[in-house]
């Protein structure tokens, strides 16, 4: 994991430098081809294709009910879509359940914040390493030597990503009791701590003001430099889409409304309408809502 | 949405108050020499009472200790599937039992020493245990609850039963290893057995698998996206809860030198260990200890206080009223203090290890905040 | 002859079942308004038939049958106001547990009141038998001992089918919030399907002892508990008729297993066989064979 080494961080790859160009490279960090999801009788996603090229900061948006978790459960593995495919760095990875794809560097946080509540913010870092410790279940249950010193590292690891930060102050506070703005970063924290590639943020901003968005905004700016991050979030602060993004997915009803730079998007007249104009029905997304408790055997 | 498109000056990180580890409350924290030595007499103490208790008064006390230890193990065994995995078990009679006959028929049929006895009855307890957890992958919550429940009765009704695993109603004899036969030396073989166990069971909790099975407890999505496999830890901790009552079951045998298939039922046996993990305290293994002595000791000394204030029916029935006495304190544990004796015995761990004596520390155990929901 | 590989072993477990099919009915309600499994369900049966033979021999039968009814009806009631409210809203893990823990309390009580002779003696209702029926005598009572269960399990079953209050006690079930907005009282449901469940255990524990002359303290949870769920996962722990006749399949399946599989060979075949049908139902039909909802 990059953090601790100090060495000089090469620069992400630049957005659209102003001619309004998008630079694909050969193996893009996703690629989500045609994935077309039905719950019963609701058709939540139908042919929506993504692709994410290296050090992007991609913003999915689209309103309420409109599939943007939908279509993040399927990149993760937590649903199984009944068409269509998912790519990381290029492998198929439609086939792998979500323990696997993390482990591959998929790092994703949650609408309804993703934490292990009872415990504290220091082991909830410790847990999201699970897929780096070096040593195996039974050792560790029995105790080897070698885990105790791998336990100390995981845990400076854990502390270190805290101080970057700034959240080092609340180490042995139990997650339970902070205010949800805080649990948005702790939940950036565990996801950065499960060593990701791709991180997929869902609604990092959600109550949070103005200038708090700003803040955030500048901070994933930096997070992607300092962990060479590629980004997809949702987000319904457009302000801070436009602002961080490089490129912007719009879904509206399960379907691509349109893709593009954010500038562009933001003037589309259907995205426009989309979001002014009336709003996906209420019980579209408590279905979803719903069907995302069902969790992982879904 | 008056912004334009502007990419911010690279490079600048937010620079909200930092504060580094190093500087955080409670690090610097050092017990003077007479805090030390306070702790040291607060081991050493209860080490010589406990000595001196079974010095003086022979076998019925020593064996009485025995049985603790034998409870504790079985007890966190238990709390490793409730309180760590959030899976329930009403079936524990059968994985206390099943290590108990294995243990005994490698002892007795097979001519093996205590200790192969001992390691086949873990390894044992293990699969019978995983074999469950799969069905526990399919069938979840409380109607896996049912499951275990009749899992129990079938190793009551059939399994201890079968004349060649248990020599059917005779008993299977399980003798003591040799050197070790008066109970106060098989107090010692237990007090290892303890000791063992809850050397593993810290360092489960303290690694990566303990940390899997609390997050799987909590939310498996939030385990998956940690990168736990959640089928595999859930088996996991089925295959170290059969393994602790596997040892729990070798150590009950030879302490009886004959088991027989009523030795293991579901209301002295499941329930009982499962109302000590919880008085003790799920997920508080200093607790559960604790309650496990307290349960036999006050079995052991109830008739005589009975007898002492000239109440008839408790000192001839005190197994019963400790029972449902215990029962009372379970109830009261789940409504007014979910950590049970664990609220008093994790401070003073916390304490012997060098902090700042305080009582509040981390969050409640199965009662508050959602701990182990299961749902049908 | 199939008199005793199918015949008596029917008859029995038809009478058998329909006690089970009781005690699955209060199972089922109770998870209907409590969301909980009740393991102390097996005890508001031993309560039942303790009240009953204790005060048999002092008053007269009705009465000493109404007062067993009655004290498993209490201590379903007891159960609720003292252990299940104040734990409303805590995880169903948590429930279940403090449900298993008034069992053994109620297990300990029962030891003590007949610490020494730990079997006891229950004769039978009625005597003679009725008729024969293929090569068995079917004996009156236990004619009387299922008309009895049948006719109260038809009672629930319309009960909770038809009228106001009944149908009142589903919709708890299904829409907590918006039955308290219909003015329904939550905690009321709660004292009715407890006190219900309690008083069908009590039924069936009077009754059904005379069967095998005998009774054991705690035959409630050894014997009929893990039935009588399996009864109630038959029918998908909602549905009311579900259950009852899920109890008659489970009588069925024990006492035909009891008949047939020598204990020689196999000692136990009850359990196993009601082991089988509790997973093969779970894994295969989760929502239950005989259950109208899901």
């Amino acid at each position: 994991m990059p953090v601790l080494d100090g060495a000089d961080r090469r620069a992400p790859a630049p957005g659209p430098d102003g001619d309004g160009a998008r630079r694909p490279t050969a193996v893009p960090v996703l690629r989500a081809d045609d994935v077309s999801i039905r719950f019963g009788g609701l058709q939540a996603l139908t042919d929506v294709s993504v692709r994410v090229e290296e050090f992007e900061i991609v913003g999915l948006i689209g309103p309420n009910g409109a599939g943007k978790t939908t279509i993040f459960n399927c990149i993760t593995g937590f649903y199984r879509p009944q068409r269509g495919r998912i790519l990381f760095k290029g492998e198929d990875v439609s086939d792998l359940p979500p323990h696997e794809r993390s482990a591959l560097g998929m790092g994703r946080t949650f609408q309804n914040v993703g934490l292990v509540k009872t415990e504290t913010v220091i082991d909830n870092m410790l847990t999201a390493q699970h897929a780096a410790v070096e040593y195996g279940a039974v050792a560790g249950t029995l105790g080897s030597p070698p885990t105790f010193g791998a336990e100390r590292r995981l845990r400076r690891q854990g502390e270190a990503i805290l101080e970057l930060l700034g959240l080092a102050r609340l180490r042995d506070d139990p997650v339970a009791g902070l205010p949800y703005g805080t649990l948005k970063r702790v939940e950036i924290a565990t996801a950065l701590a499960t060593d990701p590639d791709l991180l997929l943020l869902d609604e990092p901003g959600s109550g949070m003001g103005p200038e708090e968005a700003d803040r955030l905004g500048d901070e994933l700016l930096a997070l992607r430099r300092e962990f060479d991050l590629t980004i997809v979030m949702i987000e319904h602060h457009v302000p801070l889409v436009v602002r961080v993004c490089d490129y912007v997915y719009v879904l509206n009803f399960g379907q691509l409304l349109t893709e593009g730079l954010p500038g562009e998007v933001q003037r589309h007249p259907e995205v426009v309408a989309a979001y002014l104009g009336d709003e996906a029905p209420e019980a579209e997304e408590a279905a979803e809502r719903a069907l995302e408790e069902r969790g992982v055997e879904a | 949405m008056a912004r334009t498109l502007e990419r911010p000056s690279a490079g600048g990180t937010p620079s909200p108050p930092r504060t580094t580890v190093s500087e955080l409350p409670g690090r610097g924290f050092q017990p003077t020499p007479a805090g030390w030595a306070a702790r040291a007499a607060a081991v050493l103490a209860p080490l010589m009472v406990g000595v001196w208790y079974v010095r003086s008064n022979a076998p019925v006390r020593s064996d009485a200790l025995a049985t603790a230890a034998v409870i504790a193990i079985g007890a966190l065994s238990l709390n490793v599937l409730v309180g760590y995995t959030g899976q329930i078990s009403l079936g524990h009679q059968a994985f206390i039992g099943i290590g108990a006959f294995t243990s005994a028929y490698i002892i007795s049929e097979s001519h093996q020493p205590f200790l192969v006895g001992v390691v086949v009855a873990l390894l044992v307890g293990a699969v019978q245990a995983v074999v469950l957890g799969l069905i526990a992958l399919r069938v979840r919550g409380l109607y896996f609850a049912l499951v275990t429940l009749a899992w129990g009765k079938v190793a009551e009704q059939c399994l201890f039963r079968l004349k060649s695993f248990t020599r059917g109603g005779a008993g299977a004899e399980a003798p003591r290893p040799s050197g070790f036969t008066t109970d106060k030396a098989y107090l010692v073989v237990c007090l290892v057995g303890l000791a063992l166990i809850l050397l593993v069971d810290w360092r489960l909790v303290a690694t990566k698998a303990g940390r899997a099975m609390q997050a799987l407890r909590e939310s498996p999505q939030v385990a998956a996206n940690y990168g736990v496999d959640v089928k595999g830890y859930t088996l996991y901790a089925f295959a170290v809860a059969g393994a602790y009552a596997g040892v729990a079951g070798a150590l009950f045998a030879s302490r009886r030198l004959t088991v027989q298939s009523g030795d293991f039922d579901f209301a002295g046996i499941a329930l009982t260990y499962l109302i000590v993990t919880v008085v003790g305290g799920l997920r508080r293994r200093g607790g559960i200890v604790a309650f496990s002595l307290l349960y036999v000791l006050g079995g052991e000394y109830l008739p005589d206080l009975a007898r002492a204030i000239g109440v008839r029916t408790i000192e001839v029935n005190a197994g019963y009223y400790i029972q449902a006495l215990s029962a009372v304190l379970a109830i009261l544990t789940l409504i007014f203090q979910p950590d049970g004796l664990g609220t008093i015995t994790a401070p003073v761990g916390r304490w012997l290890r060098g902090e700042r004596f305080q009582l509040a520390h981390g969050g409640g155990a199965l009662g508050r905040g959602g701990g182990g929901d299961a749902r049908p | 002859m199939l008199a005793f590989e199918v015949a008596r072993p029917v008859v029995l477990g038809v009478v058998q079942g329909a006690g089970v099919g009781l005690m699955a009915i209060g199972l089922v309600l109770i998870y209907k308004s409590s969301r909980v499994f009740n393991f102390a369900a097996g005890e508001f049966a031993t309560v039942g038939a303790f009240g009953f033979y204790l005060t048999k021999s002092h008053v007269p039968f009705l009465v000493a049958a109404l007062i067993g009814v009655l004290a498993a009806l209490g201590t379903g009631l007891l159960t609720e106001r003292l252990v299940i409210r104040p734990l409303a809203n805590r995880p169903r893990v948590t429930l279940l547990v403090a449900t298993a823990a008034v069992a053994i309390f109620v297990i300990a009580f029962q030891f003590l009141a007949g610490a020494q002779g730990k079997l006891f003696g229950a004769k039978a209702l009625v005597s003679g038998n009725a008729f024969r029926l293929v090569g068995v005598f079917v004996s009156w009572q236990e004619i009387v001992i299922v008309v009895v269960l049948a006719a109260s399990g038809a009672a629930l079953a319309w009960f909770f089918g038809r009228t106001d209050l009944g149908l009142a006690t589903l919709a708890t079930s299904q829409e907590p919030t918006a039955a308290r907005l219909m003015g329904i009282r939550l905690n009321r449901v709660a004292m009715l399907t407890w006190g219900l469940a309690g008083a069908l255990g009590g039924v069936a524990g009077v009754l059904l002892p005379p069967l095998t002359q005998n009774f054991t303290p705690a035959f409630g949870t050894t014997d009929l508990l893990i039935p009588a769920f399996t009864a109630a996962v038959l029918g998908g722990m909602t549905s009311v008729p579900g259950a009852f006749v899920g109890g008659l399949v489970l009588g069925l399946v024990q006492n035909l297993t009891q008949f047939n599989v020598s204990s020689n060979r196999l000692p136990g075949a009850p359990s196993v066989a009601v082991l089988v049908v509790l997973v093969a139902v779970l894994v295969v039909r989760p929502t239950g064979i005989l259950g109208r909802e899901a």
